[in-house]
């Protein structure tokens, strides 16, 4: 027997999550304009935990302008910020392996010098 | 991508969520870099101590593909080595931004490191200076507060003409042209006294010097002012001048000069010329 219809399952995207991207989808069909530059303006503002998962969401469903201007934002939210303060709004933890990298401290000298 | 529940599980029916910290695995490689591509370099090797993700992330070629000049290919076969394809773009940015001398060591270029853009620095020894064999007027002077470790320092003379040219392909965008002056013969110090009738300086205040920029595309500015502030060196401004195509080198030619022989003029030290993208212009005065 044939189905008539077709079950797609993203278990590692919530179901919060993916109505947010429908949403985003939904609204940019038909093209950008001054109303979806101001909606994009409004979608991403929210919570980092959310950002983060569309972050995720779009680079696994693999919509290239979301993924874009959440990626932006989430970019945005880290300028300025040290990162021990970006360890714990983005909920990141720290590689904890033994043979973690021996100049981890002075990765990049020229960029501070 | 790995299927860890901890912090993309479906949220619990009462709302409240308490995710697990990301642990390596968890977070694309890419994803991590799209996001630092939004950053500026420094803060982009800054956060490439935050955890191995972050390290292998922050170098990923596309960001900094990004941030080199679109000429870059160009800039580091030329004055760097030959075949650089064979280092990554993080490699190639971190090098262009140390300067990079050339002409026998009397010019050198680097990249800001924060916005990628050219700057560009010329030694009073690569510029033309009426008179400058002649003791009695001009004297090339070894110091420590040029990069070139040399001022030339002007004793005396009525004609008064300094000019260069510059030919270079600089990237697309628009550029500040500056001469670093200092009235005078030493840069004022907290604890040191200097005379004011001993230091030679004179002249200035007469009639203005005048500075020139020209490229043969047409661009041309004049400008005039008055040279103050003796024992401090400063920035003067001569103009900007557009670049369209960085596949075309620009030949750009720039002067300072007070040629009116009705008074003689002293006391002058001249360190170099620098051309950097006009939005850092206030960086470099700030420096002084």
């Amino acid at each position: 027997m044939i189905a008539d219809e077709i079950v797609l399952s993203f278990p590692n995207i919530t179901r919060v999550t993916m109505s947010k991207v429908l949403e985003y989808c939904n609204i940019h069909g038909a093209g950008a304009d001054d109303e979806t530059r101001a909606f994009d303006e409004q979608f991403v503002d929210v919570d980092q935990k959310t950002l983060f998962d569309l972050v995720l969401a779009a680079h696994d469903l693999k919509i290239k302008m979301l993924y874009d201007i959440v990626g932006e934002r989430t970019g945005d939210m880290m300028k300025g910020k040290t990162p021990e303060e970006i360890r714990i709004i983005f909920n990141i933890g720290e590689n904890s392996c033994v043979d973690d990298h021996p100049l981890q401290k002075e990765l990049n000298p020229w960029a501070f010098e | 991508m790995g299927a860890n529940s901890s912090l993309l599980s479906p949220e619990s029916t009462d709302g409240s969520s308490h995710p697990a910290k990301i642990q390596l695995g968890d977070i694309p490689e890419s994803c991590v870099a799209l996001v630092l591509s939004y950053l500026d370099p420094p803060e982009i090797c800054k956060l490439a101590r935050l955890n191995r993700a972050f390290r292998a992330a922050s170098s990923a070629d596309f960001i900094w593909d990004a941030k080199l000049p679109l000429n870059y290919h160009h800039l580091v076969e030329e004055y760097l080595m030959k075949n650089p394809s064979k280092l990554g773009k993080n490699e190639i940015y971190r090098r262009l931004t140390r300067p990079v001398r050339f002409d026998a060591g009397n010019k050198e270029f680097w990249l800001d490191k924060r916005t990628g853009g050219l700057c560009l620095s010329i030694s009073c020894k690569a510029l033309t200076i009426t008179g400058i064999d002649d003791r009695r007027y001009w004297n090339f002077i070894p110091t420590d507060e040029s990069r070139f470790h040399t001022i030339a320092y002007l004793q005396q003379i009525w004609w008064l003409e300094v000019e260069g040219d510059m030919d270079f392909s600089f990237p697309t965008g628009t550029y500040s042209l500056l001469f670093k002056l200092r009235l005078g013969r030493f840069t004022k110090r907290p604890n040191r006294w200097v005379s004011n009738h001993d230091d030679g300086v004179h002249g200035w205040d007469i009639k203005p010097v005048q500075f020139q920029l020209s490229t043969p595309d047409g661009q041309h500015v004049v400008s005039k002012c008055f040279l103050e502030n003796k024992g401090i060196w400063e920035y003067h401004h001569v103009g900007d001048f557009v670049v369209d195509d960085s596949n075309v080198s620009t030949k750009i030619k720039f002067s300072l000069a007070q040629i009116d022989c009705t008074h003689t003029k002293g006391g002058l030290s001249v360190d170099s010329v620098l051309i950097c993208p006009c939005n850092l212009v206030k960086d470099f005065k700030a420096l002084l």
